[in-house]
C-alpha cells in the first residue's frame, strides 16, 4: 500500500495543514479585491495571507510565489511525516511537483522593458524564477533530495497527474519517498487578463467573496488564486517505521484524454468517467464503495455541467460531493493536489467540507453536493476529480489507513 | 543617500542579507552574491540611479566599497 504519510498545504485558507482545513469546514470565501489586478476586468482573487513569514527573506529574491509557497509545503509535509533529510538515502528520494502555466508574475516588467529597449534592466532571474521545473529543484536544493526531479504540466488537474506519477515511482521501485503536490500562483496581471478575455472567470466585481460558486445555478466562472500542496508518498511500512500513522493510502489513480476540443471538456465528461472508472479499477473498488468526491467544481457552466454528466456515468447514485474552489478559488496546477491533500483529511476526519456559496444549486446537476456546513459522513474511500484545458483529466482514489 | 547606502538598503532589502554583516569592506562573494545575483543588484541600482552606467567591470570579489567607487566614478 502507498501511504500518505505528510502534508504541507500553503493556500488562501491559512499556512499550514491545520488552518487551511479549519477554514474550509467553515466555507468562509476568502476572495477579495486584489490592488495587483487595479484597472482590469476581473480585479479579485484569494491570495496567501502572510505572505512574507513563508521563507526566510535571503534568498527569496530569486523566487515567484509558485516556489515560495511550494517550499514552505514541502518543508511543512516532510516534518509531518517525521521525516530527516539528514538520515535519507537522498537518491532515493523524488520531487514530482504540478504547474500550469509556471509563473508569469514578473514577465510582465520584463516585457515591458524588452519593448522598450531596456535590456540593462531585465533581470538574469526572468527565466529561472518563472519556469515550471524550478519548483521541485529548489526543493531538492532546499532539502537534500537526489533522485528523479521534474514537473508535471496538465494545466488545472497537474497536482492531481503530478501525485499519480509520484505513485508510479514508488511502485516500481524507483523511490523510496516520492515528496509530490502542486504550486501556482494565477492571480497576477496576465493570466487575469487572459482567463477572463476566454471568459473563464467570474466577473461579479461587485461581490468578489459571492463569485465563485460550484454547482450554482448563476455560476458564471471561476477566481484566480494561488498556493501549494505537498504530499510525502512512501510505502506503508517505510512510514510506519518512524511510527508514522498515514493520513490515507493512495490506492488508484489514472489519467485519460478527452480528445475532444482544445479547451471545453467533453460535454458529456466520457474522458473524466473513463479516468475515473479506470482508477476504481486499480484501486479494486466499486462504484459502491465510494463515500464522497472531492470535485473539480470550478464554477464555469462548463466544467460542472461535464463533471455532473460524468459522475452521473459511474456512480448509479452518486456519493456526496463537494468543491473547495467556492472557499479558495482556482489555483491551477495546485488546486488538484490541494483537493487530493483535503481528501485525505476527509478520510481521516470523516467530514465533508462545505461548497462555499451554494445557495440554489442548479436544477440541472442532480449531485448531493454538501453546502452550508461541513458534513459527518462514514466512509472508507474517497475520490479526487481533476480536469483541465486540453481534456486532460486525472483522477485520484484514497482509501482510510 | 550614497551609492554605497543604496547597495547596502538594497542587499538588506531586496537579498534579505542582515544589514550587521554588510560592510565597505566585504565582497558579494564574502556575503553569497553570486555572479547572477550581482546582475540583478547592477538592475537594481542602475533602476534607482537612473543611469545606463556599465557595472560589468564589478564582480563577486569587487568590495561594497570598491563597488559604490565605480560606480559613482563612471556616473
Amino acid at each position: 500500500m502507498i501511504a500518505v504519510s505528510g502534508l504541507g498545504l500553503v493556500t488562501p485558507a491559512g499556512i499550514g495543514a491545520d488552518a487551511t482545513w479549519r477554514r474550509l469546514l467553515t466555507g468562509s470565501p476568502t476572495a477579495t479585491r486584489d490592488p495587483d489586478l487595479d484597472g482590469l476586468p476581473v480585479d479579485f482573487s484569494c491570495r496567501i495571507p502572510d505572505y512574507d513569514t513563508l521563507v526566510p527573506p535571503r534568498g527569496r529574491w530569486r523566487l515567484d510565489r509558485f516556489t515560495v509557497a511550494a517550499l514552505a509545503a514541502a518543508r511543512e509535509a516532510v516534518a509531518d511525516a517525521r521525516l530527516d533529510p539528514g538520515d535519507w538515502q537522498p537518491e532515493r528520494v523524488g520531487v514530482v511537483t504540478g504547474t500550469g502555466t509556471g509563473s508569469m508574475e514578473r514577465y510582465l516588467a520584463e516585457f515591458e522593458h524588452l519593448r522598450a529597449g531596456r535590456l540593462t534592466l531585465m533581470s538574469p532571474m526572468a527565466i529561472t524564477r518563472s519556469i515550471s521545473n524550478m519548483v521541485p529543484a529548489e526543493i531538492a536544493l532546499a532539502l537534500g533530495a537526489r533522485g528523479p526531479n521534474f514537473t508535471v504540466s496538465t494545466a488545472c488537474a497537474s497536482g492531481a497527474t503530478a501525485i499519480s506519477v509520484a505513485r508510479d515511482l514508488i511502485r516500481s521501485g524507483t523511490c523510496d519517498i516520492v515528496i509530490t503536490g502542486g504550486s501556482e500562483s494565477v492571480r497576477s496581471r496576465i493570466p487575469a487578463a487572459c482567463f477572463h478575455r476566454m471568459g473563464a472567470l467570474s466577473t461579479r466585481r461587485d461581490d468578489p467573496a459571492g463569485a465563485c460558486r460550484p454547482f450554482h445555478a448563476e455560476r458564471d466562472g471561476f477566481v484566480l488564486s494561488e498556493g501549494a500542496a505537498v504530499l510525502i508518498l512512501e510505502r506503508d511500512l517505510h512510514a510506519r517505521a518512524r511510527g508514522v500513522q498515514p493520513y490515507a493510502y493512495l490506492a488508484g489513480g489514472a489519467s485519460t484524454c478527452d480528445s475532444h476540443h482544445y479547451a471545453a471538456p467533453h460535454p458529456d465528461g466520457d474522458g473524466l468517467a473513463s479516468a475515473m472508472t479506470a482508477a476504481l479499477r486499480e484501486a479494486g473498488l466499486g462504484p459502491g464503495d465510494v463515500g464522497h468526491v472531492n470535485a473539480h467544481g470550478t464554477g464555469t457552466r462548463l466544467n460542472d455541467a461535464a463533471e455532473h454528466r460524468a459522475l452521473r456515468q459511474v456512480f448509479t447514485d452518486p456519493p456526496p460531493v463537494t468543491s473547495l474552489k467556492g472557499t479558495i478559488g482556482h489555483a491551477v496546477g495546485a488546486s488538484a493536489a490541494i483537493e487530493a491533500a483535503c481528501t485525505a483529511l476527509s478520510l481521516r476526519h470523516q467530514v465533508i467540507p462545505p461548497t462555499a456559496n451554494l445557495d440554489t444549486q442548479d436544477p440541472d446537476i442532480d449531485l448531493d453536493v454538501v453546502a452550508g456546513q461541513a458534513r459527518a459522513a462514514r466512509m472508507s474511500s474517497a475520490v479526487s476529480s481533476s480536469s483541465a484545458f486540453g481534456g486532460q483529466n486525472t483522477v485520484l482514489v484514497f482509501h482510510q489507513a | 543617500m550614497s551609492t554605497y547606502d543604496l547597495i547596502a538598503k538594497e542587499l538588506a532589502q531586496t537579498f534579505g542579507l542582515d544589514p550587521a554583516e554588510i560592510s565597505p569592506s566585504r565582497s558579494f562573494a564574502d556575503l553569497g552574491i553570486d555572479s547572477l545575483a550581482l546582475v540583478e543588484l547592477a538592475v537594481i541600482v542602475r533602476a534607482e540611479l537612473g543611469s545606463q552606467t556599465d557595472l560589468t567591470r564589478i564582480a563577486p570579489d569587487t568590495t561594497l566599497g570598491e563597488a559604490a567607487d565605480m560606480i559613482e566614478r563612471a556616473a
